[in-house]
């Protein structure tokens, strides 16, 4: 069929439109009414699929052309906001709100706009706007929660989760953010049931895979925890969150080749990503680079990082970095100063060890102990030997100490003793360091952990037991409760 | 490639160990025991001191106890005696504040109102404690008058008399908006608007710029800022009738293009009828021109004194701002309308001046200029302005 001349005139408008800037051109009445549905439209289904930059292109364009279009703005701060331009995403979404006051997607979009901006006060009248409009909202709720929890006021938070899987047992982001609560709280296997709910209610939430992963290596279930972050990238192998998730693992696991595959891989995904720049310095700091990991942070902050929050954990890393490096400058200073004195070289070693500088606080805390060969610096040099994992000469030293009656450095041979995987040695040292302590619940725990390698599993079992009994509810309990309940099941009892 | 398992999802644990019952919830109705918050009302913005009154309806009005108010969750006050009311500080950044009243009644029942306030941004020039003020002097025969002196006129702020500082005829360019109604109403005259209109846009001067919105129930920028009249005329000529009337989306949709500009800036609204389709209020749009610093020009094509929404709508916007209105009865007296328009922009003074009231306490505060001696000359400025010191970003 042969186009209407108007229609090729409208058509080419509308192809002139989506490859350039907004018109400064005039508009004719009819052609703005047809260009701006176009745009409006095409933009809508990029914002769909995730092309934000896009879709904010053009609906820039709709927007200074139709004034009074609700869609136009929503969509614009929708578009924004996922794009993390928070500051850029407030107006537009004020305006939508003004179209529409009664909107609660749109209180709830400014809301979380304000919340990303650090203004809890402005966040939690939008959430309760929302819920003055309907007052049994979920993600209102779930606002609010975010809210109290940006605020410290965790019990609270709590509430609001809870209030929101009420409303809606199907909502993940609820169980995602209360499981993310109780992660930080420690509390991991309600975390980790959480994190499984949200999965359940929606099996393709790429974010509850990666918490999920977090939670597991917690728990030191790393190949858990490395499966379900697997599972999240398949599911989203755009997001950068489960390769970060990864790296973080694998940094603390000390596979640091591995933590920098995942780390990179996630910011090609997203250079925008605070966390992925944040873990680079951490690699480098595990890779004794100080001076690279100052440098990775200075180049973030000068990047075009726009979640004003991730900007703050960056400055506060670089700040913290700086004042190391400032610290290590002055020590060294003092070292080269009074090279006799062994103080400035046990600080150097406690300060390159906090930094995960774990290798090179070694060689200041040797020094130390050549200057002053006394028990106490020599026990300080088998902790940073320990921690480096030169378990061998640890254990050595630590033998010598435990010899002479240190209670400290025969629990902490068994240590090294574990980590050369010589279990027996270790088992008969953390049972002659309980012999006297027998009310310190990690040795237990430790002996469990031996006696569990060398199959000796009812008296595993025993020992577990006793730390449970002895212990304070931390992370560990949990893991070694599910432990117990996994040799249970295995017919194992004491 | 190695299938990573998933078989660890169904150990998922118990969760309802996570679900507790709900907390009481707050309700402002309980048994005939009711309360509301009746001032400030949610989406009022707050400066200063400010009072907030509850109310509340009782059976038995001695067996309520007390209310308590709240701001941001912080008690404030506890009013034992009707009525209800307490005054709290809000400073002088309007920003949203969730406001509580909670009333108990000696049986045990308590019932809760929230009201929550809106974040509002002024976007006039107080700053450094100066206010700015756009002035049009005309004579019985309204006729501009040109020639008056500093020591001419009598201003007065909440009625004590301000000294004026910077006084000058304004010959700096002005930024306008152009507002042209295409409602279905307008058929059978757009040819005499668009003549009109651009005859307007001819006179304007070198340096003013303007842009041209066209309206019906939806509000299109058809031209944005330019000097170019030629792009003006095309964008005003190319406007057709029909639909609705968005005459509020219009103005707000107008203050916000110009929110970005300093200066002497203008709306010119031609309308000829009610609005029938903005989703902004009026309220909104009244508010808007009390913190914005715009003159607003209001033409009501074919309106009388007989609509009487229509016609009081555009008279007292006009008034607030300082601007005017005009109500001219046919299409053919569009020209002149528009053409003494013109040229009450090219016959404006500027003036300043510190008010004596040093107290921003973000209240609304009146403001009368006057001729000194000469009762012929009449004087038009804004009527007041919020009391709001810090340069602040722009709005809406």
């Amino acid at each position: 069929m042969r186009k209407s001349p108007l229609y090729r005139k409208v058509a080419l408008v509308l192809l002139v439109a989506l490859l350039t800037p907004p018109p400064l051109f005039a508009v004719k009445a009819l052609e703005a009414r047809n260009i701006a549905f176009k745009l409006q439209s095409e933009a809508m289904k990029l914002y769909k699929e995730g092309s934000y930059r896009r879709a904010v292109e053009l609906l820039r364009q709709v927007t200074n052309l139709s004034l009074n279009s609700f869609l136009a703005y929503f969509y614009l701060g929708l578009s924004l906001s996922a794009d993390r331009q928070y500051v850029e995403a407030l107006e537009p979404l004020k305006i939508a709100l003004e179209l529409e006051p009664g909107h609660i997607q749109a209180h709830i979009a400014l809301g979380d706009v304000y919340l990303k901006l650090g203004d809890a006060s402005e966040a939690r009248a939008e959430y309760l706007r929302a819920l003055s409009a309907q007052d049994s909202y979920a993600p209102a709720h779930d606002g609010l929660g975010r809210v109290y929890e940006a605020q410290g006021d965790d019990d609270r938070a709590i509430q609001e989760y809870q209030k929101a899987l009420q409303i809606n047992v199907a909502y993940p982001d609820a169980y995602a953010n209360l499981g993310e609560l109780y992660l930080r709280r420690g509390r991991l296997d309600d975390a980790i049931a959480l994190f499984l709910k949200a999965i359940q209610v929606k099996p393709d939430f790429a974010l509850g895979y990666s918490r999920l992963g977090i939670a597991y290596s917690r728990e030191g279930m790393v190949n858990q925890a490395i499966a379900a972050i697997s599972h999240g990238k398949e599911i989203a192998p755009q997001d950068p969150l489960p390769y970060l998730s990864l790296g973080q693992i694998f940094l603390e696991a000390g596979d640091l080749d591995r933590a920098e595959s995942e780390i990179e891989a996630a910011l090609a995904r997203d250079p925008a990503e605070a966390e992925g720049w944040l873990l680079r310095a951490r690699l480098l700091m595990a890779r004794q680079d100080l001076n690279g990991a100052l440098k990775t942070l200075a180049d973030a902050l000068a990047s075009e990082l726009r979640d004003p929050a991730g900007r703050r954990t960056l400055e506060k890393a670089q700040e913290s970095y700086q004042t190391t490096a400032t610290r290590i400058a002055s020590l060294t200073s003092a070292i080269a100063a009074a090279p006799d004195k062994p103080e400035p070289f046990l600080e150097l070693a406690a300060l390159l060890s906090d930094a995960g500088a774990l290798e090179k606080a070694v060689e200041p805390a040797r020094r130390a102990a050549e200057l002053s060969p006394d028990p106490s610096t020599r026990l300080q040099l088998a902790y940073y030997l320990l921690k480096a994992q030169q378990s061998a000469e640890a254990a050595t030293l630590l033998k010598e100490l435990a010899a002479s009656g240190s209670a400290t450095a025969l629990l902490n041979l068994g240590v090294a003793q574990a980590s050369l995987g010589q279990d027996d040695a270790a088992a008969v040292t953390y049972r002659k360091y309980l012999e006297n302590h027998p009310k310190d619940p990690l040795p237990h725990l430790y002996l469990g952990n031996s006696l569990f390698r060398l199959g000796r599993e009812k008296e595993a079992r025993a020992s577990y037991q006793s730390y449970l009994d002895l212990a304070s509810g931390d992370e560990k309990t949990g893991k070694v409760r599910r432990l117990l309940q996994l040799l249970d099941k295995q017919g194992v009892t004491p | 490639m190695r299938r990573v398992s998933i078989g660890w999802l169904a150990a998922g644990a118990a969760l309802a160990l996570f679900l507790h019952p709900l907390g009481a919830q707050e309700v402002s109705k309980r048994k005939g025991f009711e309360i509301a918050i009746t001032s400030p009302v949610s989406g009022d913005f707050v400066f200063g001191r400010t009072e907030i009154i509850a109310e509340v309806k009782a059976a038995e009005p001695t067996l309520v106890e007390k209310v308590e108010f709240y701001v941001d969750d912080k008690l404030v006050f506890i009013d034992k005696e009707p009525p209800y009311s307490c005054f709290y500080d809000f400073g002088s950044e309007p920003r949203s504040y969730v406001l509580k009243a909670k009333a108990y009644h000696r049986e045990g029942v308590t019932v809760t109102a929230t009201s929550i306030t809106r974040k509002v941004i002024l976007n006039y020039q107080v700053s450094v404690n100066r206010v700015v003020l756009f002035a049009t002097a005309q004579d019985s025969d309204r006729h501009f008058v040109l020639d008056l002196k500093k020591a001419d006129f009598r201003l007065e702020e909440d009625d004590k008399p301000q000294e004026i500082l910077d006084f000058y005829l304004e010959q700096r360019p002005v930024v306008l908006c152009l507002l042209l109604d295409s409602s279905g109403s307008m058929q059978g005259r757009m040819d005499k608007v668009h003549l009109a209109a651009d005859k307007f846009v001819e006179s304007l001067a070198a340096e003013d710029q303007a842009l041209v919105i066209d309206f019906d129930e939806k509000v299109f920028l058809l031209q944005d800022f330019t000097r170019d009249v030629k792009l003006l005329k095309e964008a005003i000529d190319s406007t057709v009738a029909e639909g609705g009337t968005a005459l509020y989306d219009a103005l707000y949709a107008a203050f916000r293009k110009l929110k970005d500009f300093k200066g002497r800036k203008a709306i010119v609204i031609l309308s000829d009828g009610e609005d029938t389709n903005s989703k902004f209020s009026y309220q909104r749009v009244l508010e808007a021109a009390k913190t914005n610093e715009v003159l607003i020009y209001s033409i009501g094509l074919g309106i009388s004194i007989l609509d009487v929404s229509s016609h009081s709508v555009l008279k007292e916007l006009a008034e607030e701002t300082g601007g005017r209105s005009f109500f001219p009865g046919k299409a053919e007296e569009l020209e002149g309308v528009y053409q003494q328009i013109a040229e009450e922009l090219r016959s404006q003074y500027y003036l300043t001046y510190s008010p004596t009231n040093e107290d921003w306490n973000g209240k609304w505060r009146k403001i009368r200029l006057s001729a000194q001696r000469s009762k012929d000359v009449e004087i038009r400025t804004r009527k007041g302005y919020y009391a709001v010191r810090r340069s602040l970003a722009p709005s809406p």
